[in-house]
């Protein structure tokens, strides 16, 4: 879709007046996304001033791409325009807490650590557990729908936003959902909001639920020769009783070697951890545990891999899509890293730094592993298919890193149509070229 | 609106008699919901027996421009499928297949007509089991249950109907086929989160993927009797302060324990001024030392007495007890009307006085049930139906205590959804703008507005007004 747009921006705009010092500067190389240099940073400390960013943008056809903590890497399709970069860590005063409710009200700009740490010293926790806890914030965590290995007992943040509020598009301010659990009084915009990657609305605040905080948490981990070993483990275990918190594997290789390791994490009083760990051994094997707990830390999250792809299919479908990729690859890959969320079906695969060269040839390789995995009968899984969530620009020329085409994209289209229709938000950038 | 002859034949033709329901006498059923104060007979019923008789159905009628409400099993308890102003009804009682179960991916397709409780009953053999469990799950349809997203007493732990779909098969309202399927992890905006509560005004579902959990190795069943419900809210939250999180925390209020003590004999004492259900689940090995504490919580509030199910036959009847508390309420008076409000947890207590004062005010019986770890409250105001100077005491009874809940923090409708009934609440609880916001969402998938017009949104007062008191039914 093409709109008029003016090429450049006015700094000493009216619009602009209101920001103090430090809320605007000129853009550089480093705030480039996919190569495309903004002409302005914008750090609003207010909703008002986001709303005065946001008047300015529309009236000039400006482009702007909200930023929380970076840490997802501002995965999209290279930006139809990009004028401001909206860093929204200058948002991040209010942390309302009510533990006897258990919810927890904070501005977007809040890093997920934080609210943690809030949430620590009064026994509960939010259970969102992606990589860089540090520096991803709410507004960041919500607007990717982020989510960690919790994701098997706990949902995606889509399950744990009650209600949020926004500025969106169409300059439109409102809170939307509620504070409280349950809710279903009008349409859920909350969802609407929650993985709309920026498109959509300005996340300005969120409100999560909140869960106890577990006594003792412990990690085990266990080694398979292979993924049929790997995948046996997986439907033993998802069909026992054992009620994991997180089950994740990695299928790593290195010089042709893959290996197959499964990490579980397990929650609860002491006595119950203890028993969980039985129950776990019995199923699986001997344990190996060794500094299990660093396992976690982001196993997939090195921050200069060439290429990540976050691949989704059944979960009975993970072990063998890992195993036909590396095979697929080994002659041509010296070290490829594979793994995800189990008990989800959602799978990371990335190249390290310095092998552009086999980008290309991993996502080909990606989509045949896939379509021979998942298109049999018996998997029935024509939905399964993969973003490609990080790769350097050029190699976005010509391709929707999105993945195929979704079902229902003409309603997304239209979504955007009503909610952005001046096409400030992240322009061109999400699926479809939405 | 009256539908010409050549139009009821073509519809005819794709349903075929079976799936065509006319005449006054067979209409009556359909005349509404759960939310019997208000009544319309639609002309014609439409039963199409699968998902491409929905779709020809719903091009025909786009066509010819003639409203539609999609129906399941009428439970819905506010007005959602009534069809006033609306001349055909489009219901799912004829799409009631289980498609497949996949165990190995822990997830089940069923078409939209499939009774809830029957997705469990399928799959018990194998120790799964779908987890929302709206009281009237032995009833209400997979459908309605992602229409309403509802609810039930297990929500505390488990979430809403929303955490456990992972697809849908639906016809937009002009006829087109949409299917989503995912993990979880859709490309694109969440269009199963959206559609999920939107009351059929998106479009007609015509089957949904639902998870599939497994059956947890242990289960505690807990009857706490206290003195009366302020103390029994108060338990309630120290139970949430002590870090435990219960699968259930239902309570029951003097009022409604006589009912169902009356009805079923599960042998509630009879001077209790309220009780609670506490359900614990998960570990064998954990769930004693849990109990413990929910015990301690209930006596630190007055408790005069904690006992635990001693088996799975007395658990059932207690659970019955609870879930067809309802049913239960005839007993008591000739009419009564359900609201549904949230509030915040910690304020329980607060909402439970004001209750009690509403009811002194306008000299109305008003019995208290309530999904009280979620804070879900559920007033039923008792009344006589035909006192027409009752019948305005109790809207404005109920009106106030879902004002209060807004006031509060909360909600004014944690599971029962806006329908017809709360259409005037809505601009109390959400400014303009949001409601502005929501018509854009609406008319992306209904631009034509055929699809169950006159629901949800206030902008469709014209046709509606709150002027009668609410449902019987729901929780
Ligand atoms: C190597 C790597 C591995 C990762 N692994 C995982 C994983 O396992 N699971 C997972 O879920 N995620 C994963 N992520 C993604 C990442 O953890 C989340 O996306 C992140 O938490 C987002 O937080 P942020 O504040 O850094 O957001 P950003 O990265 O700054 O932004 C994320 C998106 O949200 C938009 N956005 C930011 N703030 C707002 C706002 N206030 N309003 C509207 N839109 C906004 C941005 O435009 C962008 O599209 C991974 C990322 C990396 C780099
Ligand atoms: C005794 C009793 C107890 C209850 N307990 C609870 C409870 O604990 N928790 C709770 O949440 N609710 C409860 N309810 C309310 C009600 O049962 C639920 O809302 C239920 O989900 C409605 O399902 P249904 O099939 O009866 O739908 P209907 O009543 O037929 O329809 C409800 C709404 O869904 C729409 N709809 C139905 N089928 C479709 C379809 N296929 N496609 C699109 N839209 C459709 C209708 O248009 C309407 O707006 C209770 C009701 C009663 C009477």
């Amino acid at each position: 879709m093409q709109h008029r747009r003016k090429s450049s921006l006015n700094m000493n705009a009216a619009a602009f007046a209101s920001l103090g010092p430090g809320q605007l500067r000129p853009g550089r190389e480093v705030d480039a996304v996919d190569g495309v240099a903004p002409q302005a940073v914008i750090t609003p400390r207010s909703p008002d001033h986001l709303s005065a960013a946001l008047e300015e943008a529309r009236r000039e056809g400006l482009g702007i791409i909200p930023v929380g903590g970076a840490t997802s890497g501002l995965p999209g399709n290279i930006p139809e325009a990009f004028h401001i970069r909206l860093l929204m860590t200058g948002l991040a005063t209010k942390l309302e807490r009510r533990p006897a409710d258990m919810t927890v009200s904070v501005d977007a700009g809040v890093s997920l650590a934080r609210i943690n740490r809030a949430l620590a010293a009064a026994g509960q926790r939010l259970c969102l557990d992606p990589p860089h806890p540090e520096r991803a914030t709410a507004g960041g965590l919500v607007a990717s729908n982020a989510c960690g290995g919790l994701r098997h007992a706990y949902g995606s943040c889509r399950d744990l936003v009650l209600g949020m509020a926004v500025v969106d598009g169409q300059l439109r301010r409102y809170q939307c959902g509620a504070e409280v659990v349950k809710n279903v009084a009008g349409y859920d915009l909350p969802r609407l909001f929650t993985g709309s990657w920026g498109s959509l609305a300005i996340i300005t605040e969120v409100t999560f639920r909140t869960h106890p905080l577990p006594e003792q948490a412990a990690t085990l981990l266990f080694e398979f020769d292979d993924e049929a070993q790997l995948d046996g483990a997986r439907a033993r275990l998802l069909s026992s009783k054992l009620p994991l918190a997180a089950a994740d594997f990695s299928a790593d290789m290195f010089a042709g070697q893959q290996s197959w390791t499964m990490a579980l994490r397990v929650e609860g009083s002491e006595h119950e951890v203890a028993y969980q760990a039985g129950m776990a051994e019995e199923l699986l094997g001997r344990e190996i545990g060794e500094s299990a707990d660093q396992w976690w830390s982001p196993v997939h999250a090195e921050p200069d891999a060439a290429m990540v792809l976050k691949v989704s299919l059944p979960p009975a479908c993970c072990a063998r899509f890992a195993a036909a990729l590396a095979s697929e690859l080994a002659m041509s890959v010296g070290e490829l890293s594979i793994g995800g969320h189990l008990g989800v079906g959602l799978v990371r695969v990335s190249l390290p730094a310095g092998s552009a060269g086999q980008i290309s040839p991993a996502i080909e390789a990606c989509r045949r592993c896939l379509d021979l995995v998942c298109q049999d009968p018996d998997a029935r899984a024509a939905w399964a298919d993969f973003v490609v969530e990080k790769v350097p620009p050029e190699f976005k020329q010509g391709r929707d890193v999105w993945g195929r085409r979704p079902a229902g994209l003409s309603l997304m289209q239209g979504l955007k149509q009503r909610f952005d229709p001046a096409r400030i938000l992240s322009p061109g950038r999400f699926v479809g070229g939405i | 609106m009256l539908l010409d002859t050549a139009i009821k034949k073509r519809l005819r033709d794709i349903v075929g008699p079976e799936g065509m329901v006319e005449g006054a006498a067979a209409l009556k059923v359909y005349e509404c919901d759960g939310y019997t104060l208000e009544k319309a007979k639609p002309e014609l019923v439409l039963l199409p027996g699968s998902t491409d008789e929905v779709r020809r159905v719903l091009c025909e009628l786009h066509g010819a421009g003639i409203p539609f409400v999609p129906r399941g099993a009428g439970t819905g308890v506010s007005g959602g499928c009534l069809p006033a102003g609306i001349p055909v009804m489009v219901g799912s009682s004829r799409m009631r297949r289980i498609r497949s179960i996949d165990l190995d991916n822990a997830r089940a397709e069923v078409e939209a007509g499939v009774v809830n409780l029957e997705i469990s009953r399928a799959v018990a053999e194998h120790g799964y089991y779908y987890a929302p469990d709206p009281s009237s799950q032995s009833a209400c349809t997979i459908g309605g249950n992602v229409a309403e997203n509802s609810g039930g007493p297990h929500t505390l732990k488990y979430g809403v109907t929303l955490n456990h779909v992972l697809g849908l098969e639906m016809v937009l309202p002009d006829g087109e086929l949409l299917r989503i399927e995912n993990n979880g992890e859709q490309v694109g905006y969440d269009l199963l989160g959206i559609v999920t509560g939107s009351e059929g005004t998106l479009g007609v579902i015509t089957a949904a993927i639902v998870k599939l959990l497994k059956k947890p190795e242990a289960v505690a069943t807990l009857l706490a009797v206290f003195p009366g419900v302020l103390e029994a809210s108060r338990a309630v939250s120290d139970i949430i302060a002590a870090g435990l999180l219960p699968a259930a925390m239902e309570m029951m209020d003097a009022m409604v324990i006589e009912a169902v003590e009356a009805a079923y004999g599960f042998g509630f004492p009879d001077d209790a001024g309220a009780v609670l259900i506490v359900e614990l689940d998960g570990l064998e090995a954990g769930l004693d030392a849990a109990c413990v504490r929910v015990v301690q919580a209930c006596e630190g509030q007055g408790a005069s007495e904690v006992r635990r199910a001693a088996d799975e036959e007395e658990r059932a009847l207690l659970w019955k007890s609870r879930k067809r508390a309802f049913g239960a309420m005839g007993r008591l008076t000739p009419a009564y009307c359900t609201q549904d409000g949230v509030v915040p947890r910690s304020r329980l207590p607060e909402i439970v006085e004001i209750i009690a004062e509403v009811s002194q005010r306008h000299s109305l019986r008003i019995a208290t049930l309530m999904h009280a770890g979620d804070g879900n409250v559920h007033p039923l105001i008792l009344y006589d139906d035909k006192d027409q100077s009752q019948v305005e005491h109790v809207i404005m009874a109920g009106n106030e205590i879902l004002g209060a809940c807004l006031d509060l923090g909360g909600s004014v409708s944690g599971e029962h959804g806006i329908g017809v009934e709360k259409i005037a609440l809505m601009s109390q609880a959400f400014d303009q703008e949001a409601l502005q916001a929501m018509a854009d969402l609406r008319a992306v998938f209904n631009p034509s507005g055929l699809c169950n017009p006159h629901k949800v949104l206030p902008s469709d007062r014209s046709c509606m007004e709150v002027k009668r008191p609410g449902p019987r039914g729901g929780g």
